[in-house]
């Protein structure tokens, strides 16, 4: 495999590979970071001639310890740890039951429109979320609710994304 | 706790409840689906998000920079190679907008596979077949030239088409793609249809195969079904008309022509407008500089000339030698060469590819486009023997070089 055969494997596969880190540490700041010295260990990797079988689970692999390496250098996460390699086990296993399919450019943009559909206060709550990466105490703090509001809030707004990308997936076949 | 508790928790970043998910996740493969399903929707909405980013959400307060970086990191993973800095990571780069699945196409003159919303399009010299994220695809021909643009306000897609044909069959959905050309706009919902641009003559036209779509116009609004077609000119060249002619007298902002179309002796009458472009010899010029007998092609929009190009006689002649200013050439009935200076502005072509003068062949059968005043030479087409013969395949005994004609006597040296 040339190198940059493995690089655009990675770059194929970089939203499975992201969603694997995040399944992992279940922190997008996290799992940015760590995907972002991924991409580094795989030119690396790629320019010594590097021929994974199966890229998929080598990448997947690569992410693991490069995780753990990032909890053990977190001291202060320390308590995160604690537990990781079994975690990491069952996840692998999941992953590997249930490979996330090839990037649809499609869901994407059927996510997008229901974005928009969201009323203004949902909206502004996904994207403190998800875009600004405001934790929950933030997000309660902005709006004056409590946590627990706005993770009710989050919790519905996932759920009528996800029921509305349903929608529009079987109305365009 | 529920699953779905369990998962939300997690994917909040509470690591206190990873022992529970982990014995869940062991003990229930539908757990283990749920959570892979829930990992990819948590990726795919940070990427939405942050790709939609607008000022039309109001954030709740100034928040952090969006950290959408995972494609910029793919991207210059690529570009940039080992040893980059983690910062360019941080860099966003849209997304892709379409696709190509067949075909050849060039941005900036390079093929590529993917391409962004707002990337100007080339199609190669053989059909291509693109997708766009909707899943909608277009079919198109070679050389077209096209923009994809994404979602802006209501309209879900916008493909500016400037120039060849594109079918096209989009996917249902409930907002509107646009197709755009210089002429006009088409507006469909989901349907499958042609649009074919033409720049040079300001036209459009759009067939439709299945559904419906509503061509704008200008004002005019038409509806179009299945299987009709339909061709729509450019508005602002609707009243326009290009007529050829010689010129008989100028005076100020008037112009006496004599039409080519209308025959000998049918002079008009005709009002230059004070903006109109005026082009003599391929110079910029004012009306006052047409000599009379010049041959002209004009444009009236309006009862108004509004451009006018004048040049002078079209001569066909033998190249006899070729001068860094000047050629000498044999005409029809010339016993003696004639030795015609060339423009500094001569434009010279061989077999329809710019060329440089030194490139004319002796012996070159030539078309020269004298200037209006018959003393230079604006440009030379030459067809070389090769390329001459499949356009015109010599009669026995009467050699096609050997027969030089002009459309008129050439006037070297002066009216």
């Amino acid at each position: 495999m040339t190198q940059d055969a493995l690089t655009r494997r990675f770059l194929e596969n970089r939203n499975g590979l992201f969603s694997y880190l995040l399944a992992l540490s279940g922190d997008p700041a996290v799992a940015e970071e760590v995907f972002q010295e991924i991409g580094v260990t795989v030119l690396r990797e790629s320019a010594r001639g590097a021929e994974p079988a199966d890229p998929e689970a080598w990448l997947r692999g690569v992410a693991r310890h490069r995780l753990a390496d990032h909890y053990r250098a977190e001291k202060r996460k320390h308590s995160r740890e604690v537990g990781f390699a079994g975690f990491a086990d069952v996840v692998e296993q999941a992953f590997a039951e249930h490979p996330p399919s090839a990037a649809d450019p499609g869901e994407i943009l059927r996510l997008r429109e229901c974005l928009d559909q969201l009323a203004p206060r949902a909206r502004a709550i996904v994207d403190a979320r998800y875009r600004d990466d405001q934790c929950l105490d933030e997000i309660a703090e902005d709006l004056g609710w409590t946590t627990n509001s706005v993770k009710v809030a989050l919790s519905r707004a996932r759920k009528a994304l996800g029921e509305c990308i349903a929608r529009r997936r079987l109305s365009t076949g | 706790m529920t699953d779905d508790e369990l998962l939300d928790r997690h994917f909040l970043g509470d690591g206190t409840v990873r022992a529970a998910l982990a014995q869940r996740m062991a003990a229930d493969a539908a757990m283990r689906a749920a959570f892979v399903a829930r990992s990819r929707f948590e990726t795919i909405l940070r990427r939405a998000c942050i790709q939609q980013s607008s000022a039309v959400h109001t954030p709740l307060r100034p928040g952090r920079p969006a950290s959408g970086w995972w494609l910029a990191a793919a991207a210059a993973v690529l570009v940039i190679g080992v040893g980059s800095s983690a910062w360019l990571f941080r860099n966003r780069e849209p997304e892709p907008f379409v696709a190509v699945v067949n075909g050849t196409v060039l941005a900036d003159g390079q093929a590529v596979r993917t391409a962004q919303s707002g990337t100007a399009l080339v199609v190669g010299d053989a059909p291509a077949a693109i997708t766009l994220v909707d899943g909608s695809t277009a079919t198109l021909s070679a050389a077209s030239r096209l923009t994809f643009h994404e979602r802006s306000g209501k309209t879900r897609a916008t493909i500016e088409l400037a120039s060849g044909r594109g079918s096209f069959a989009i996917a249902k959905g409930p907002d509107q793609v646009h197709v755009t050309t210089a002429v006009g706009r088409v507006v469909v919902l989901g349907t499958r249809f042609s649009v074919a641009a033409n720049p040079a003559q300001r036209t459009m036209d759009v067939s439709v195969d299945e559904g419906r779509v509503e061509v704008q116009v200008g004002d005019e609004r038409v509806l179009l079904t299945n299987g009709e077609r339909r061709s729509f000119i450019d508005p602002a060249v609707r009243s326009r008309r290009s007529r050829d002619g010689l010129v008989v007298a100028t005076s100020d902002g008037r112009l006496a022509v004599r039409s080519v179309r209308e025959g000998e002796g049918a002079v008009e009458q005709l009002v230059v407008a004070r903006d109109a472009d005026l082009v003599i010899d391929g110079r910029p010029a004012s009306l006052l500089e047409l000599p009379p007998g010049s041959r002209i092609r004009y444009v009236i929009e309006d009862d108004l000339v509004i451009a006018l190009t004048a040049h002078g006689q079209l001569i066909t002649a033998k190249v006899a030698s070729v001068e860094p200013d000047a050629l000498l050439v044999s005409t029809t009935g010339q016993q003696q060469p004639l030795r015609l200076e060339l423009d500094p502005l001569v434009e010279v072509a061989i077999d329809g590819r710019p060329a440089g003068i030194s490139q004319i062949s002796i012996g070159s059968k030539a078309s020269l486009l004298m200037s209006t005043d018959g003393r230079r030479v604006m440009a030379v087409t030459v067809a070389t023997p090769k390329a001459d013969l499949r356009s015109s395949k010599p009669k026995p005994g009467k050699p096609g070089a050997d027969r030089l004609d002009s459309d008129g006597p050439a006037r070297p040296g002066g009216p």
